[in-house]
């Protein structure tokens, strides 16, 4: 085994570790004896565990995984270290294309599935088409075209969704949940529906590893390769796209985790996609999962959305990156 | 018999309704021949070799090689026969030397076949070739322009082909990086049987390196022959629009291109 596979497993066991104990993360701790105690038996123990932690862990670890893994296609992608399926507006263009389709078909449930996913995908696949075919047209894209596209398409997207949101004040709630992200009191459901969405578009961006190899190199060097380059950039774009997608329906907009989880796992394992896109997914599930522990405990009783707390958390850290992309 | 690569009647250009860059443009590269490219900045070195490298459509006329249509064959056919090593930067690529030069197998593997024995062996042969193998594992946003050169030829020889195309590999180097590239380029060509088409700004290495020559001017091949045709004061004159002076080498009795004096007389009050 290699040593990068080694290192992939490793982050696994990390997520692992820390998924178990986030199960004994919350109004009621429980220990590690008390969490296995609560996995097999009964009572109200089992009920916390079981019912309510367990579902949101996986579910925490599935969002993660998709940004992740969508954070650092969009980064090879874009060859751009900044960009994220936040940063390049397909976060807001899935909450948007979700918002529709909910306001549309009245109540399809704020976190159903069907309808409000394949919005949740149109958007993001519209947004982030729109950023990558806008970056190529205009030529090669240096980082802060790259930015300021992404940060125009997102601003205008946000404000239809803010627009949605005056003209259907009864959905005001949710639909400002949404676009803050949150993963509280989603259940099994919201794990079994998000889980095909995610599997298939973080399949498809492992399988797409040699053509974001390549074009790491640039555009005319990979066309050199012989890859057929433009259908290979649809594809990435649409497997990033409902990756986001499948974490934006579940989950509303969480920023720059993403962004952060590729820089992680590029430590780990270098840049090679084959071995990144995996370590991206793992690094973001674990991010994810840290950051929904903090979201539930820092202001407890109160919890906070964890789509703040990322943005909070993210925020510095895409000023150090930008620092170091620009010099 | 027909040379391996062979361009007729090529026009190239970019965008609608912009005029051709280059037009009429009749080549043979034979197997295991270097043909220099030459030309002032803007004549169409680059367009032309995108062209022959089926990167940019030909306005006009066709490509052949081995006597087969490259545009028609389509772009996996050809880019198993043609490499181009295109003048770039690494860019922020975090890639190894290693990573970068198997991408060269892409053309044989496709976007998703894995590799085989067969490719690393060809990727550790190309290391060996441009002396790269013992720095293989760094990564190539660290490298000097000297060194990224070398990738690039690494990488373009990992694709196997008939038709090595490269666009100033010397631009940037030092002197004695210069000479290494282009022996390289002469190995490539004369023990190895490539057909070798390589532009570049010094007429002198031209001179020295290639067996035939392509002068381009005034949108179209001014000359193409062997040196001595090509490097003469008048075509030289005529294709950089300013007046040389062709001696011989002391050595090899090549023709070598010297700068006119300077155009303040010697001796002129300062």
């Amino acid at each position: 085994m290699s040593a990068r596979a080694a290192r992939i497993l490793l982050l696994l066991a990390i997520l692992a570790v820390v998924a178990t104990a986030s199960l004994g993360v919350g109004a009621v701790r429980l220990s590690p004896a008390r969490i296995f105690a609560a996995l097999g038996g009964e009572g109200s123990d089992a009920t916390i565990v079981r019912d309510l932690r367990l579902p949101r862990v996986i579910l925490a670890s599935l969002v993660g995984l998709a940004l992740g893994s969508a954070g650092a296609a969009y980064q090879g992608l874009f060859r751009n270290p900044l960009a994220d399926p936040y940063v390049i507006g397909a976060s807001t263009g899935s909450a948007l294309g979700a918002t529709l389709v909910m306001i549309a078909a009245g109540d399809a449930g704020a976190f159903g599935f069907g309808a409000v996913s394949m919005g949740a995908f149109l958007g993001a696949l519209g947004a982030a088409g729109l950023v990558y075919f806008c970056t190529a047209w205009w030529g090669p894209a240096p980082i802060v075209t790259l930015l300021l596209a992404g940060s125009a398409v997102s601003s205008f997207l946000g404000a239809i969704v803010w627009l949605l949101m005056v003209l259907h004040d009864e959905e005001l709630a949710r639909i400002v949940l949404w676009m803050m992200g949150s993963l509280a009191g989603r259940g099994w459901p919201a794990v079994l529906g998000s889980l095909p969405y995610v599997a298939v578009g973080f399949a498809g961006l492992c399988a797409l590893a040699r053509p974001l190899d390549a074009l790491c190199l640039g555009e005319q060097p990979a066309q050199a390769l012989g890859l057929p380059l433009r259908r290979m950039s649809g594809m990435i774009v649409a497997a990033a796209s409902l990756a986001t997608a499948a974490a934006v329906a579940v989950a509303g907009v969480i920023g720059f985790v993403g962004l952060i989880a590729p820089h992680v796992a590029r430590a780990f394992v270098g840049a090679r996609h084959r071995y990144l896109i995996p370590a991206s997914g793992l690094a973001g599930a674990i991010l994810m999962v840290l950051a929904d522990d903090l979201a539930r405990t820092v202001a407890a009783p109160v919890e906070l959305p964890v789509g703040v707390l990322t943005a909070i958390l993210g925020g510095p850290f895409f000023l150090v990156v930008l620092r170091r992309a620009i010099r | 018999m027909t040379a391996r690569l062979h361009a007729e009647g090529l026009s190239c250009g970019y965008g609608r309704g912009l005029p051709d860059v280059l037009t009429g443009i009749d080549l043979d590269v034979p197997a295991g021949t270097v043909l220099a490219l030459l030309g002032p900045n803007g004549s169409g070195k680059t367009t032309l070799l995108r062209t022959l490298a089926r990167l940019l459509p030909p306005r006009a006329g066709s490509v052949l090689v081995d006597g087969e249509d490259a545009w028609r064959r389509g772009r996996a056919w050809a880019h198993r026969r043609v490499a181009i090593a295109l003048q770039d930067d690494p860019g922020g690529a975090r890639l190894t030397i290693d990573e970068v030069v198997r991408l060269g197998r892409a053309s044989h593997r496709g976007w998703w076949l894995p590799m085989t024995a067969e490719d690393e062996a060809v990727v550790d042969r190309m290391l060996d070739l441009t002396r790269l193998g013992p720095m293989r594992h760094r990564t190539v946003d660290a490298l000097s322009a000297g060194e990224w050169q070398r990738v690039t030829l690494a990488r373009s020889l990992a694709q196997e082909p008939r038709v090595l195309l490269l666009d100033e590999p010397t631009a940037h180097l030092d002197w004695n990086y210069q000479i290494e590239i282009l022996d390289l380029v002469d190995r490539l060509a004369h023990e190895e049987g490539l057909a070798v088409v390589v532009s570049l700004h010094d007429l002198n290495q031209a001179s020295t390196w290639a067996d035939r020559i392509a002068l381009l001017a005034e949108g179209t091949l001014l000359a193409v022959g062997d040196p001595d045709a090509v490097l003469t004061p008048d075509l030289l004159a005529r294709a950089y629009r300013c007046p040389v002076l062709v001696d011989r080498h002391p050595v090899t009795g090549a023709p070598m291109v010297l700068p006119p004096p300077r155009r303040r007389a010697e001796g002129a009050p300062k």
